[in-house]
Parts: C-alpha cells; sequence; structure tokens
C-alpha cells in the first residue's frame, strides 16, 4: 500500500481511538504516530522516542488494536517503533540559573537608588496628560513610613489612589506642621498617574493657586487660568488655611471645586486644621470640604519616628547604627522634617569630619538643635524600644497577648525597668503593656528582682539596659 | 587524674563536642574527647577534619592529668548516671578511666593519648562581636538557601559581609539567593567579607540559643574562623574562594508587584504540589491576573490540581513556574504575615519580600515549561 493510503487508514483509525480515549491522551500519545508500514497481518507506527514507544506498548496497545480491527475488520498486530531518541518525550522543564557576573571583574558598581527618573521640561498652561512634572519624586507611597499617628490617612490616600473619584471625594488632610501631609498627597498624585498614566494632575499650594488667579486678572487671560484649572481630573491642593481671609481667591476656588466635582474629578486638600478651625472660610466651602473624607495625621510615635529615620539611612544608602537613631528619634518628638534633617545633619558632620558615626558625635553636631536645657526624660516608650530592640523583637509583640517564653521573659524585663525608672503607676504601665493588668506588672516586678538576686546573666542584661537606657 | 564535677555540666557539654566528632574518622583518635585539667577547670576537646570544639566547664580538680575517652560511650553513660554529681578517676595501673556517681560506676578503657593533635585557640588577631541573637537571625533567613554540594564550593557557605555598621549574611545555590541585612550597636567593626560553611551555621543555630542575648565573640585570619560563646569556642576553616558580587543578580526594576499573605501562599503551593511532586521536576505554575493568584501543578498521568487566591496585583498580568521547594523554603523563614512579590518577565528572576521590610531580599529564578 502506498504512503497515502496508510495515512488515510491510520486517520481513521485515529478517528475511532478518539471515542474512546481522552483528548489528552490522543493528543499527547498518538496524534504524533506515525504509520510507517502495512502489512496483510500487521501495522507498524512509529513514534520518535523509546520512552514514548514504550510507554504507547504498555497502555494504548490494546485500544490501537480495537480500533484497527473495528476499520480493517481484520486482527492486525500492531507494532510500535521508535527513531530511536533516548531523551524523554517531554521535552524537560528546566530550571533557570542566576546570571552570576564572572568573579575575576568583581568590581562593586555602587546601586544607583531607584528614584523615578524626574519628567522633563516645566508643563506650560495647560496640564498635559501624564505630566508629572508637579510632584515630587521623592514623595511615593514606598518612601513613606506608616505607624500609628497616620495609618488611617494613610489607608484613606491608598484607596483614593487606587479609585480615584470613585470613593472619598473631596480628600481633606489635616495635621501640624512636618508631618507628611505632602508627601502623602503627591504619593496619591504619582501612584494615580501610574495605573491611568492618561490622567492630568495638577498638584499646587493655595498660595501659588492666589498668586496665578491674581496675575491672571492682572495679565487679562482669566479664561486662561480657569482652563488650567478645570481642565484636569485630579487636583491637589496644599495647605488651604491661606485662603482665610482671601475672599476673592475663596470663591474662584469655590466655583473650580464644583465645576471638578461635578464632572467626578477627584480633589484633594491638605491644611495645618481643620476646616472648622479655618477662619472666615466661607461656609459654602467648608461644607464643601466636609463633604467628602476628613482625616489627621498626628505626630509620629517613638517607634515610627525610628522607623522614619531608618528608611531616610536606607533609602540614601547610608548606614548608621541603631543607637544614634534612637538618640535622635528621642529627643526630636513633634516633626518628621525636623527629625531627618537632623540625621541628614550627623551625618554630615561625620563625612565632613571624617569621623566615624557615634552617639557622642551626634550629640556634638546636633547641640544647636536641640533646645538647650532639654532634660531627657526616661519614658515608658522609650524603655520598651530598647528592651524590643536588645531582645531583636517587635515592640507590638512586646505588648500583644502571647506568653511564649521568648516574649514574656523581655516582656517582664521590660516591665520591671518601667517600675524601676520612671514613677509611673502599676496600672499606668500595665496599659502601655497592651491593657494588662497591675498585679501582671506587679508579678513582673517581683519576678525579676527575685531572679536578678541569683542570676547574673539577668543581673548584667538588666545593668546593661538600664545604662542603654540612661545614656541614649 | 582525679575530678568531681556536675553531671548536667558535663552532659551538656559532651553534647556539643559530639558535634565534632564523625561515626568513622580515619584516625581512631579522632573519635575520642580530650579531657585535660587546667586550673580549676576541665578542658574538654573534638576535632574532625573541618571544626574543632573546645569547652571548659567548672570542676573540683584533685589530682591533676588527661586522659582520651571515647566520645559516644563517654556521653551514653554520663547521661544515665543517677547522680548530680560525678567523678572521674583514672587508674595508674592499667588503661582503665573509672566515671561513677552516687552507686553506679562504670570503668571505660581510654584511648592512646600520645597522637592527639594539639588543639589551640586562635590567637586573637582579627576579632569583634556579635550579639547572638542577631547572629541567629543571620543564619536562620540564609543558609538554607545555600548549595548543598557543590560544583561551586563557595556557594556551599554563606556569605558574611560587614562593612561599618552593616552586617548582611548571604546564601545562594546558583538558583536562589536569601540575604539579610541588619545594623549592628557600634562602628567597631571591621570591613570584611567571609565565606563560612554552611554546615558550621547550621551547628551554630542549635549551640547559640539562649533567652537572653548575650554576645558571640568572632576571630577569623585568612583561612580560619572561631566563634566564642558562652563556654563554647568552636573553629572551623573558611571556604576559600571569592563570592561573586551578590548584588547584580537582584533584580532593581519590576513590571508587576503583588501582595499576598504568605500563610495562604504557602498552603496553596503545598497543596498543589500533591501532584507535581511525582515529576521528574516538583514544579508548580503561578499565574497573576486581576488580583487573583491562579496555582496549578500537571502531571498526566496522576492528575492536575489548581487552586486561586486573593492578591493584589499591580502591574501587567504574569504567568511563571517554579520549583516547589524553593517557593516554600523561603515560606518557611519569613515571619511576616504579607509578603511582596515583585516579577518581570516569565523567564526572569522574582523577588519575595516581607512586606515594608527591605532587610531581607530572597531572589529565586523561574523554570522554563512547555506549557
Amino acid at each position: 500500500m502506498d504512503n497515502t493510503q496508510i495515512q488515510t487508514l491510520w486517520e481513521q483509525i485515529f478517528q475511532e481511538l478518539e471515542k474512546s480515549l481522552t483528548s489528552v491522551v490522543c493528543d499527547t500519545w498518538l496524534r504524533p504516530l506515525k504509520p510507517v508500514k502495512l502489512t496483510a497481518t500487521s501495522l507498524e507506527l512509529s513514534t520518535s522516542t523509546d520512552f514514548a514507544k514504550k510507554w504507547i506498548e504498555d497502555s494504548y496497545l490494546k485500544n490501537i488494536k480495537q480500533a484497527a480491527q473495528k476499520i480493517t475488520q481484520k486482527n492486525l498486530k500492531i507494532i510500535i517503533s521508535s527513531s530511536g531518541d533516548k531523551s524523554t518525550y517531554f521535552p524537560e522543564d528546566q530550571q533557570i540559573t542566576l546570571n552570576y557576573p564572572p568573579v575575576e571583574d568583581q568590581v562593586v558598581s555602587a546601586n544607583p537608588s531607584s528614584e523615578m527618573t524626574p519628567p522633563s521640561s516645566t508643563a506650560p498652561l495647560p496640564i498635559s496628560p501624564g505630566d508629572a512634572s508637579s510632584l515630587n519624586p521623592k514623595y511615593t507611597f514606598d518612601t513613606f513610613v506608616t505607624g500609628n499617628s497616620n495609618r488611617f490617612a494613610h489607608a484613606a490616600a491608598l484607596a483614593v489612589a487606587e479609585r480615584p473619584a470613585e470613593v472619598y471625594n473631596p480628600f481633606f488632610m489635616y495635621g501640624g506642621v512636618g508631618l507628611g501631609k505632602t508627601h502623602l498627597m503627591h504619593a496619591i498624585g504619582h501612584k494615580i498617574l501610574k495605573n491611568h498614566p492618561e490622567m492630568r494632575v495638577l498638584y499646587i499650594s493655595s498660595e501659588k493657586f492666589t498668586n496665578e488667579l491674581i496675575n491672571s486678572i492682572r495679565d487679562g487671560t482669566p479664561e486662561a487660568f480657569r482652563q488650567k484649572y478645570r481642565n484636569i481630573d485630579v487636583l491637589l491642593v496644599d495647605d488651604i488655611q491661606f485662603l482665610s481671609k482671601k475672599e476673592h481667591t475663596q470663591e474662584e476656588f469655590f466655583h473650580t471645586f464644583n465645576t471638578l466635582h461635578d464632572a467626578n474629578k477627584q480633589i484633594i486638600i491638605s491644611s495645618d486644621r481643620h476646616p472648622r478651625e479655618i477662619q472666615t472660610l466661607e461656609d459654602r466651602l467648608r461644607s464643601r470640604f466636609e463633604w467628602g473624607l476628613i482625616t489627621d495625621i498626628q505626630a509620629p510615635d517613638l517607634e515610627t519616628r525610628i522607623a522614619i529615620l531608618r528608611k531616610k539611612a536606607l533609602l540614601e544608602n547610608l548606614t548608621v547604627p541603631n543607637d544614634v537613631m534612637v538618640y535622635i528619634a528621642s529627643r526630636i518628638d513633634n516633626n518628621i522634617r525636623e527629625l531627618e534633617g537632623a540625621l541628614t545633619r550627623v551625618m554630615a558632620f561625620a563625612s565632613l569630619n571624617k569621623e566615624p558615626i557615634s552617639k557622642r558625635l551626634a550629640a556634638e553636631a546636633l547641640q544647636n538643635v536641640f533646645t538647650s536645657g532639654e532634660t531627657k526624660t526616661i519614658t515608658l516608650e522609650l524603655i520598651q524600644e530598647i528592651v524590643a530592640t536588645y531582645f531583636k523583637i517587635d515592640i507590638s509583640e512586646l505588648i500583644a497577648k502571647k506568653r511564649t517564653r521568648n516574649l514574656a521573659f523581655p516582656r517582664q524585663i521590660a516591665m520591671y525597668l518601667c517600675r524601676t525608672l520612671t514613677d509611673a503607676s502599676l496600672p499606668r504601665i500595665g496599659e502601655v503593656f497592651g491593657g494588662r493588668d497591675h498585679t501582671t506588672v506587679l508579678h513582673a516586678y517581683d519576678k525579676i528582682s527575685r531572679q536578678s538576686k541569683t542570676d547574673t546573666k539577668l543581673q548584667n542584661t538588666l545593668e546593661d539596659l538600664t545604662n542603654h537606657i540612661k545614656n541614649i | 587524674m582525679k575530678i568531681n564535677c556536675l553531671k548536667t555540666d558535663l552532659v551538656q557539654t559532651i553534647q556539643v563536642l559530639l558535634k565534632a566528632i564523625n561515626n568513622k574518622p580515619e584516625k581512631e583518635y579522632l573519635s575520642g574527647i580530650h579531657c585535660e585539667t587546667v586550673h580549676n577547670q576541665l578542658i574538654m576537646k573534638a576535632t574532625n577534619e573541618n571544626i574543632s570544639i573546645i569547652c571548659h566547664i567548672e570542676a573540683d580538680i584533685i589530682e591533676t592529668g588527661k586522659i582520651l575517652l571515647p566520645a559516644k560511650y563517654f556521653y551514653d553513660m554520663t547521661r544515665i548516671l543517677p547522680n548530680d554529681n560525678i567523678q572521674i578517676t583514672t587508674n595508674t595501673d592499667n588503661n582503665l578511666v573509672n566515671i561513677s556517681s552516687g552507686t553506679a560506676t562504670f570503668n571505660l578503657v581510654s584511648m592512646p593519648i600520645e597522637h592527639y593533635p594539639v588543639l589551640e585557640k586562635m590567637p586573637a588577631v582579627n576579632q569583634f562581636k556579635i550579639r547572638n541573637n542577631i547572629l541567629l537571625d543571620l543564619i536562620d533567613k540564609t543558609s538554607f538557601a545555600s548549595a548543598k554540594n557543590g560544583n561551586r564550593p563557595v556557594f556551599t557557605g554563606c556569605l558574611l559581609d560587614i562593612q561599618q555598621a552593616r552586617i548582611s549574611m548571604v546564601g545562594t545555590n546558583m538558583h536562589r539567593l536569601a540575604v539579610k541585612h541588619e545594623v549592628l550597636d557600634n562602628l567597631e567593626n571591621p570591613n570584611l567579607q567571609l565565606i563560612i560553611p554552611a554546615t558550621l551555621l547550621d551547628d551554630l543555630s542549635t549551640l547559640l540559643v539562649s533567652d537572653i542575648p548575650s554576645d558571640v565573640f568572632i576571630n577569623y585570619s585568612n583561612n580560619q574562623i572561631s566563634f566564642s560563646y558562652e563556654n563554647i569556642y568552636i573553629q572551623s576553616r573558611l571556604i576559600e574562594g571569592t563570592f561573586p558580587n551578590y548584588q547584580n543578580v537582584i533584580p532593581k526594576t519590576f513590571m508587576t508587584e503583588v501582595n499576598v499573605k504568605k500563610d495562604e501562599l504557602k498552603k496553596a503551593i503545598e497543596r498543589v504540589a500533591l501532584i507535581s511532586r511525582s515529576n521528574e521536576y516538583n514544579t508548580v505554575s503561578l499565574f497573576f491576573s486581576d488580583n487573583i493568584l491562579t496555582l496549578t501543578s500537571v502531571n498526566l498521568t496522576v492528575g492536575k490540581a489548581e487552586e486561586h487566591i486573593n492578591v493584589k496585583i499591580t502591574g501587567p498580568e504574569v504567568k511563571i513556574s517554579f520549583n516547589v521547594d524553593y517557593l516554600v523554603d523561603v515560606l518557611k523563614h519569613i515571619e511576616a504575615e504579607d509578603i511582596v512579590l515583585s516579577l518581570n518577565s516569565s523567564l526572569q528572576p522574582i523577588t519575595v519580600k516581607p512586606l515594608q521590610d527591605d532587610s531581607f531580599i530572597y531572589v529565586v529564578t523561574p523554570m522554563r515549561t512547555n506549557n
């Protein structure tokens, strides 16, 4: 028989096989078979690998024989041959390897920190889609450190960034100086542009808004002004409290706000105080601000301040010893800008004097920054922080309910130190340790005092920790 | 020699020394523990080709001396002696060493001591200290990723890298890399790069555990390193060679970022892997799309497994396959609840990090598959 006839016959047999075997099996094993030779008593089919030959012979020979019989009405012997490829049928899954550079030319290259490349030229009026020039590339969600003081605002900001104009509109943030409002605002802007590069995002301080308004009136181009501020998708306005006592600006802002809001465009506002505390703010503006979500950002606690310094050190590729960070963070507690500035100052001092960074150096560098005569009070927070770092656990674990030994023991030590180094009451100490009862604190104190009488290692640890706390 | 000592001290110390005893050492005397009285302490030593351990315990020295005892028997006997106090006495007439406690007595044949090598602690040339809990964390996060055997011997150890206040440990096996950074308390540290055998690190991870953090003193030369902790001194050869620049293989930019709960991911992979583990390569496929991660594994004769978990995806969808163990390994060593996976294309390595924590980075390369 010639080739096409064998082929046709095989196709018929194959179709018959498809009725009784799954498509996966047919596609994988049977379809690739090639009919080679047909005699009066046998049919030879060839496959590419030894493995496939064996597999088919073990599992499907009977099916093929049956199908062949149905089609040819003959009891043919089925022979499977292989073209001898010894490899397994399935192309092997291949593990890709890491691309290590050859060791000889090992030059440790300074890794540039992955900042967003600043976009090109400043935008002329009006704002074009995807333009991030009004945003500071350093202020993104990645560089923002969250803590108890700003977690809610951060979460709300994320929600706004993910779904602009869908959840909180307007989004109003307020808080003291240097706490991160502008950072969050820019972060929202960046994230919106990343997810929606076609949107037009404009960040502006209300002071600039006011100036541009005045200029536009003077130059006789009020229409261009309106076009710029109303043909955008996201408006970020910083320090809105500066509109206080500026009636005409408020009026213009009112109209801008309405136009944008009615067109379902996202508006984000920041201020140093709650809308109801901004004097001479028109009621209709105040009520519009209170329309959406108002969140506040508070001063960060010690843990968060330390985290902020760590993040800054990481971003600028600096290595700063732990005790220097705790030292700075425990002395500047109300302003993140000041905090970061202090770190910068210490780094500069160290590098200019070519000295390694130590606490002593930090104290010297910052003697003008800290208000003189400021005696450092030992706070319960500080003790928790130092004990947590010493035992390498998280403060949240120190406060949590878990009683496993690796947490309970440090916790008891921390409570003991709180009792001995501060004059906080037992209930107060219990409170800062996650709402524990004052008798728990008392028990911890007793236990540690008793144990330290006989355990020299514990004594040394307590001494060590106390020194650390007093000298920070 | 005649001494009295506490059973607990002795037993704990022998347990430590056993780590330096090979089962069938080349030289017979290496299967023994060398005991020598020095002032009011009993100094015990053990060694194999790779590591040496020297420990000391307090003891009442009634008569000075030194002996070499077979380690396993010494251990088994002292463990089951009834009393808290143990006396060890040598007999000048024969080779027997009497070990007794209360009413029980053992006599052990001591081993010839003449050929036992002289083991001394390294001279304190280059020294620094680190707290045991910090060292343990560094080891725990990276040692698992090192190579078990090797075409490249440098990968059978972990790189210890110190630059001023920053200490890092790196473990890798050509397919995956784990890096952990820590900041030390002070700056009086040398700048150094040493490659420490992973087996030593594993030993250390059981020896250095304690309730209260205390200092480990590390001493090193160009080919040896030693760790002193409480009454234990352990010395080992370093791995020679240069560790390649690991920073190079950590991808810096990503197209897609995924936030996922570690436990959910780990359990899903383990379930799906029931099918794939019978394959030649234990591979699981991950498909990230629309805030859902779909995990699949296929074996044509066994079957197919599929699972979906909710995740948060930023960026384009990706389909990528991995060796199951390489994924499960890192998930076992991250404590955080939430992790971030950062991906590029399906053939490029990804990073796994705990959420908002840049001190630990795990890089793993995918499998190239045909479906």
